[in-house]
């Protein structure tokens, strides 16, 4: 891993806790993320990998159970609250899903789609966008002559990568990937890391993960999280061979974390 | 779309959804003003005459919500989770076309039952004529509703019950039935708000007309809240005439509403009207 | 050994009677339809097969023409009212935190019964000093039908939507974007066959236009069959005298037949998209 220079804070979480109902999700987590680094979130299934990654783009938005309190700022911005175009932030801060999803239309308009939302209407300046982004996913090769093909048909490696593609087209600053490899197998989830570790210098990503290997390889800064809370980060080699706590400790060696307290 | 395309649906939206949602309460004020303005002007209204149309209302709605929903989860389990292919097919195209027999076509049946029972004043007959009328339509809704929260459910959880050893009938009833218990209760609950409502099949079991009709005598008892507003709806001339019924209509609209609360509060869930 | 247990047959749980309940459920209700069906048929097609006669179509076509009148003019109001309320209601964010409410509210409006709606209409109507139409019936259909059109477009526009609308929204979509151009094209096919379940609940519909107009006036009214009943109400009037009996079946089989064709074509409308959405 190369060295880095000292970089500026990216994103800001400050005291954030998420509720569904009135279960706490995630309880006053504190964090913050240097610019075009990379960071992997990891955890057991239910510790608040994926509701924390959801408020870093509002997408519990969606969920009209979730409670929001606490604070993130993105580039020194407050991205919780109202009046914040979420739109424009939803473009800034893309995501990647464990499931790849295909909007029901061709190849070439499920990339592009970001960019008509966005109002965008030049049929050029969009396919020259769409075609930096397949490179940049690693589809080009494959998809220039199939952009009027319909997506859905595309084996499920593929539409991962083009969900990349996808997201890449705005031009994000931040990217996001929850579990992106968790239905794939192991060669395919391979090429997507790839991708992934490509765009590691131009964006800042942040990687929810179940699989220790990839946060190890793909992370600069790993952080262990645990019912709702954040138990520990720092960087990824140190974390991973001298972890400070017991519950990260038995978490990595593959034990019961909640064993390791009592 | 620009923004300002975008702003000019959602607020098309918005109103289109708040003018369905005042439906309700809209029909709620006008039924309520009525009954008291039938109190203000000391229009006639006999509460103890609407007793009986009260209680058979309950009756019928109880009666057709219960056999109606066992009838039809019953029939749906046989259909989706025991029946071969062939059964399948055919029951789901019998049920579907019952399902659309529109409630005059229940009524003029239920009207040639009344022809060729020689029973006729008999009320617990015109009761039971009218419950199986009203069982067989609420069958029909609950049918095609526990169908499709039976198709709703995960195929791993037949594939659990199959790999445990379970046949088909088994998976219905220790696998299927259970997963649906809730849905089931707010099943019933919805249709015992729709039976409550039910009017224009028993309209036409005791007739529009009652005077004129040779099938009116002796067959009150099956006559409801709902089925009474359709007689005075049919006759009214003026509006004295029609206030008279107002109390009866609110009382009416407040079992349906508080039919639906009630499931709610019960199941949480009432999947349909 | 093994060889032997394993080429046994598998000890089965067989439940006779739970079995023979469920199927005599089943095949109780397909009977039913069976003793409806033949009941109108028997007492009906005679009826019909006279009214094919040279005196027939003439008093067939006035209910004809009034069911076909009512339905034109109360479909498209109940129809754009219904799927633009559930365009607003098919995304959290256009409602806000009142979004659930919204939700609970738009499902308990259609269980307010029909015969209530209709008897509202007529005091209203009679309060303002309205004489009793066919347009003013058709109006009253379309409120009555908007909560059901809005059920249905909801359902079309929200199945198996979830993920797509998170797709969408990840990618800085606005939400009446999302509905507009991912999710009304893929409804498509859903909300045709919406439109025709309406159309026949319309048709089938009895009760509301028989209080609202009275179901005293004779059948047609002068030449123009504009003054004509609807069909469904044509049998209403009739259906408890014994004497017209066999009118009535007829035109009940009639309707009923219409409604099975209208039923029949919005299934056959929505089962391409059923297949469509799998893939997805």
């Amino acid at each position: 891993m190369q060295e880095r220079t000292p970089l500026e804070t990216k994103i800001e979480v400050g005291k954030l806790s998420v509720w569904y109902g009135s279960e706490p999700a995630l309880r006053g987590v504190t964090f913050d993320v240097a610019s075009k680094t990379t960071t992997a979130l990891i955890g057991e299934g239910g510790s608040g990998k994926s509701t924390l990654m959801r408020a870093l783009n509002r997408m519990h938005d969606l969920n009209p159970e979730a409670r929001v309190q606490g604070s993130i700022k993105i580039d020194g911005a407050e991205i919780l609250g109202a009046g914040v175009d979420t739109a424009r932030l939803r473009r800034n801060v893309g995501m990647v899903f464990a499931r790849p999803t295909m909007l029901p239309t061709t190849i070439g308009d499920n990339v592009m789609f970001g960019l008509a939302a966005q109002g965008v209407r030049d049929e050029r300046s969009m396919r020259e966008a769409a075609e930096r982004a397949l490179r940049r996913a690693g589809l080009w090769e494959q998809m220039a002559d199939k952009l009027d093909a319909p997506a859905s048909p595309l084996p499920e490696d593929t539409q991962q990568r083009l969900s990349i593609a996808r997201a890449l087209a705005v031009d994000p600053d931040v990217l996001l990937f929850d579990d992106p490899t968790a239905m794939l197998d192991p060669i395919a989830a391979l090429s997507i890391e790839d991708v992934i570790a490509r765009l590691r210098r131009d964006h800042t990503i942040i990687i929810a993960t179940n699989d220790l290997q990839q946060a190890a390889r793909l992370a600069d800064i790993t952080i262990y999280m645990a019912n709702g809370e954040i138990v520990e980060s720092g960087d990824t080699p140190l974390l991973f061979n001298k972890p400070g706590d017991v519950r990260t400790e038995a978490f990595l060696a593959g034990r019961n974390p909640r064993g390791a307290v009592s | 779309m620009s923004p300002a395309l975008e702003r000019f649906f959602v607020t098309a939206a918005r109103l289109c959804a708040v003018a369905v949602v005042a439906i309700a309460p809209l029909v709620g004020l006008v039924v309520f003003a009525a009954a008291v303005a039938s109190l203000v002007r000391h229009v006639e209204f006999s509460w103890d005459a609407s007793a009986g149309l009260i209680a058979a209302t309950l009756a019928l709605g109880l009666v057709g919500a219960t056999l109606g929903t066992a009838l039809g989860v019953g029939a749906a389990l046989y259909a989706v989770e025991i029946a071969t292919p062939a059964n399948r097919q055919l029951i789901k195209a019998l049920v579907g076309a019952l399902h659309a027999v529109p409630a005059v076509g229940y009524g003029v049946a239920a009207a040639g039952l009344l022809l060729v029972t020689p029973l006729l004043p008999n009320p617990a007959v015109t009761f039971s004529i009218a419950a199986t009328v009203v069982t067989v339509m609420i069958a029909s809704v609950v049918f095609v509703q526990m169908r499709r929260s039976l198709s709703a459910l995960p195929d791993q959880l037949r594939e659990a019950a199959t790999a445990a050893g379970a046949d088909a009938v088994a998976t219905a009833l220790r696998a299927m039935l259970p997963a649906l218990q809730r849905s089931i209760a707010g099943i019933w609950w919805a249709s015992f708000a729709l039976a409550l409502g039910e009017a224009t099949a028993l309209q036409m079991i005791f007739g529009a007309a009652s005077a004129k009709s040779a099938l009116s005598n002796g067959v009150a008892i099956s006559g409801t809240l709902a089925s009474m507003l359709l007689q005075v709806g049919a006759s009214a001339r003026g509006v004295d005439e029609a206030l008279r019924f107002a109390p009866a209509a609110l009382l009416l609209f407040a079992m349906t509403i508080a039919s639906v609360f009630l499931g709610r509060r019960a199941v949480g869930h009432v999947p349909w009207p | 050994m093994a060889i032997d247990a394993l080429s046994d047959k598998p000890a089965r749980m067989f439940r006779p009677l739970p079995a023979v309940v469920f199927a005599a459920c089943a095949w109780l209700l397909c009977g039913s339809v069976i003793v409806i069906v033949g009941w109108l048929l028997a007492n009906g097609l005679p009826k019909v097969v006279s009214a094919l006669g040279p005196r027939g179509p003439e008093s067939a076509i006035g209910p004809l023409f009034a069911t076909a009148y009512i339905t034109v003019l109360a479909l498209p109001p109940a129809a754009a009212v219904g799927v633009f309320a559930a365009m607003g209601a098919s995304d959290v964010r256009i409602f806000g935190a009142a979004a659930g409410s919204m939700r609970s509210a738009l499902s308990l409006v259609g269980s307010v019964p029909t015969v209530i709606v209709a008897y509202a209409a007529l005091l209203a109507a009679a309060a303002v000093g309205w004489h009793p139409s066919l347009t003013g019936a058709a109006f009253v259909f379309a409120i009555v039908n908007m909560p059901l059109m809005t059920g249905l477009a909801l359902r079309a526009l929200t199945t198996r939507a979830a993920k797509l609308r998170e797709v969408a929204t990840a990618l800085g979509a606005p939400p009446m974007y999302i509905v507009i151009s991912v999710l009304l094209p893929r409804a498509r096919m859903r909300l045709r066959s919406a439109y025709i379940i309406v159309a026949t609940q319309i048709i089938g519909g009895a009760a509301t236009i028989a209080i609202l107009a009275g179901a005293n006036v004779p059948a047609s009214r002068g030449a123009l069959p504009i003054h004509a009943w609807p069909l469904a109400v044509h049998i209403w009037t009739r259906g408890s005298s014994a004497d017209v009996y066999g009118v009535t079946a007829a035109s009940a089989l009639l309707l009923a037949v219409l409604i099975w064709v209208l039923q029949g074509i919005a299934q056959l409308r929505a089962a391409p998209e059923s297949a469509s959405q799998e893939d997805l």
